[in-house]
């Protein structure tokens, strides 16, 4: 489906036409719940959650600026919310054992899961990413998949985007510890 | 490590495995669920009927010719005339027509024929008034949900 630019949306919303919201909904909708739901890991609140940031969104509106782009002024809604409710259920999250990642390898453990067949790489990405803490698989997600660039992340995170690089780097060697743990525990169990 | 440096964190091989991992979608009617939440607004949209002021004035001498007409020929006894045709209940409708008529008729009879332009004039801005006055009256009495 192809979008028009959201300030299309925006001023017919201002202009009193509430139905035009739908579009911004429409266009938006993927990447809000992508979102949430790597802060919730719960599909049935990610909506209800998400659905929440897109009212939060309507009624603040009018207090946009048009000079920061309306997508990271909505996924920055949607992320407080999230966490607001994140922070509401006393969640805890993983700590990172920091010496095991000082001893991590890339070029192995590439290897490793390069001689894994498709359906095995995508297990173990999806192991390794349940295992993330919330803030963590949201950052891979939105650097690596969405392919957001840091300065985006830092918008919608509130993270400085010095702070944003630094976990990204935690969160990659991380990654690569947790897989070599991973191929060994596979190995074992044959 | 420079924290400055982007070099760090860009990982192709990261990259291409976070990207095999499920992608959740929201549900097929999110948007109409958001969308219930969102207060709906009919938007009285006022009709551009709004005739400008020489089209006033085009129907203010119109309607003063006519008057002019009935004066200057002087038809008052041609109404009467048809008055007098029906004794039935249209009749009532008749006298009052003639009556009306009769009304201008004097209205009229006292200027010339250089104080039409003015009565023009003057029909042309009562009626462009009482044009704008009943339209705002009728805005004011939208009701938007």
């Amino acid at each position: 489906m192809a979008f028009k630019a959201d300030e299309f949306y925006i001023d017919r919303v201002s202009a009193g036409d509430n139905n035009a919201f739908a579009g911004l909904v429409d266009k938006h909708k993927e990447m809000v719940f992508t979102i949430v739901v790597k802060i919730l890991r719960n599909r049935e609140d990610a909506e209800e959650v998400a659905q929440d940031a897109f009212v939060k969104a309507f009624n603040a509106l009018g207090s946009f600026k048009r000079e920061a782009r309306f997508s990271t002024w909505l996924y920055r809604i949607a992320y407080n919310t999230a966490i607001s409710r994140s922070r509401k259920k006393q969640h805890e999250f993983v700590a990172i054992d920091e010496k095991m990642i000082e001893n991590y390898t890339t070029d192995p453990v590439s290897k490793s899961i390069n001689e894994l067949d498709n359906e095995d790489q995508i297990s173990a990405i999806n192991t390794l990413t349940e295992k993330l803490p919330e803030e963590e698989n949201l950052l891979l997600t939105l650097f690596y998949r969405k392919e957001k660039s840091v300065e985006e992340i830092s918008e919608i995170t509130g993270y400085s985007q010095s702070n944003v690089k630094v976990k990204l780097y935690r969160i990659r060697k991380r990654m690569y510890t947790d897989l070599e743990k991973y191929l060994k525990e596979k190995e074992y169990h044959g | 490590m420079d924290r400055q440096n982007t070099e760090h964190i860009k990982d192709d091989f990261i990259k291409g495995l976070v990207g095999l991992s499920d992608e959740e979608k929201p549900s097929g009617d999110f948007t109409q669920k958001v969308m219930a939440g969102i207060p709906r607004a009919v938007v009285v949209e006022e009709e551009n009927t709004s005739l400008k002021p020489w089209q006033w004035l085009a129907i203010a001498a119109a309607l003063t010719g006519i008057v002019y007409f009935i004066v200057a020929f002087d038809l008052n006894p041609l109404f009467r005339q048809l008055t007098n045709v029906s004794e039935d209940g249209g009749a009532n409708y008749l006298n009052m027509f003639t009556s009306m008529i009769q009304l201008f008729s004097n209205a009229f009879s006292g200027f010339h024929f250089t104080s039409i332009s003015v009565m023009v004039i003057i029909s042309g801005i009562v009626l462009y008034l009482g044009d704008k006055f009943l339209r705002k009256w009728s805005s004011n009495q939208a009701v938007v949900i």
